[in-house]
């Protein structure tokens, strides 16, 4: 059982994708998935991933939850910066369902927050659907709702985007925490 | 006499700290350490600040990149009067520097959560700093520079700027996640 936990182990560090360093702690009754130092977008109005937070293959079971938090700097201006995230079976990119974004302008920083939640099914997720930086409260918006497969891998990549590229948005921590429930 | 009698009422007066509760490896794994008081503590009759709780954050528990979730529960006096949350992080239990603080006034309860995250170093912390709106865009980072790789604590304490009314720590929970 230890061994196959160790391998399980080897196997999630390995498989980390490429354009930002993650850590995951060792297995235990929740897994953290949380980066390595910070990443920023410049120089482009491209939305740009700035990491991908893995999620292994089957650790949310059909109504678990994960948690993710990230926190966040930006050039105080009018002009907008778009802190994004999305749920994808792969990594490193932009590619995905969105989570949500927020628009941050005339401020320095911000700590949002999404709380992603199988629906009965591994494959299906609901989500509160307004503005991650106000992960609490009430809201008209209607419930986002992914269909990724969580029997696989799957992915969270959080993007930036910058409405004038010689701004600067910088994700400074980023960390994902799975609650599992079948 | 006199000094024996002003001392009993010191005594009486101060709070005690908190009891507290820890289960580490949370979900039976190395990971994860909770640690929680175990009930109300009180502060009335002072307008020193006074610690009401230390948590100690167990050394080495949040690695390179993890972070501490710290969650606080308060009730006091629904007055104009400041009633002021400080939290600070120290190599011991009392003391040390401040984080952040909060100064509800015409309120009676609030509910604090911070985020305490240590950035690829161990000894190199950032914080969002507004516990009463923990997401948003409003806060600043302040970064503290505590050694992770030691037992740390966090220390809630209490002020008043009336002295006659009370501030209550109703529970504190702090949840280390960690991260390499």
């Amino acid at each position: 059982m230890i061994r196959i936990a160790l391998l399980l182990w080897a196997a999630l560090l390995l498989a980390m994708p490429a354009t930002a360093q993650v850590g995951v702690a060792p297995p235990s009754g929740f897994i953290v998935a949380a980066t390595q130092g910070q990443t920023s977008v410049t120089g482009t109005t491209a939305e740009t991933n700035l990491a991908s937070l893995r999620i292994p293959a089957g650790s949310m079971g059909r109504n678990g939850h994960v948690e993710v938090k990230s926190l966040w700097s930006y050039t105080n201006s009018a002009n907008n910066k778009t802190l994004g995230g999305r749920l994808s079976a792969t990594g490193g990119n932009i590619s995905g369902t969105s989570l949500g974004v927020a628009l941050a302008t005339t401020t320095a920083t911000a700590q949002i927050m999404w709380v992603i939640r199988n629906n009965n099914a591994t494959n299906s997720q609901t989500l509160w659907g307004a503005q991650p930086v106000t992960p609490f409260g009430s809201s008209a918006n209607a419930l986002l709702a992914p269909a990724i497969d969580t029997t696989q891998d799957t992915f969270i990549n959080l993007t930036g985007t910058l409405a004038l590229s010689t701004e600067t948005l910088t994700l400074v921590h980023a960390y994902a925490v799975v609650f599992p429930a079948n | 006499m006199r000094r024996a009698l002003i001392a009993a009422v010191m005594v009486v007066s101060a709070p005690a700290l908190a009891q507290l509760v820890t289960f580490p490896g949370v979900g039976g794994g190395s990971g994860g350490v909770v640690v929680s008081t175990t009930g109300p503590v009180n502060l009335t009759g002072t307008t020193a600040e006074t610690n009401l709780a230390s948590l100690r954050i167990p050394a080495n528990s949040m690695g390179k990149n993890g972070v501490i979730e710290l969650k606080c529960l308060w009730s006091y006096t629904n007055s104009a009067n400041v009633k002021t949350h400080n939290y600070r992080w120290n190599n011991t239990p009392g003391g040390g520097v401040s984080i952040t603080s909060s100064g509800p006034t015409t309120t009676a309860t609030a509910q604090a959560f911070l985020i305490i995250r240590n950035t690829n170093a161990t000894n190199v912390q950032v914080t969002y700093n507004t516990p009463l709106n923990p997401f948003g865009t409003s806060g600043g980072t302040p970064t503290t520079n505590l050694d992770t790789t030691q037992d740390t604590w966090l220390n809630i304490t209490g002020q008043l700027a009336l002295s006659t009314e009370t501030l209550t720590l109703q529970r504190a929970t702090a949840t280390v996640f960690p991260a390499p």
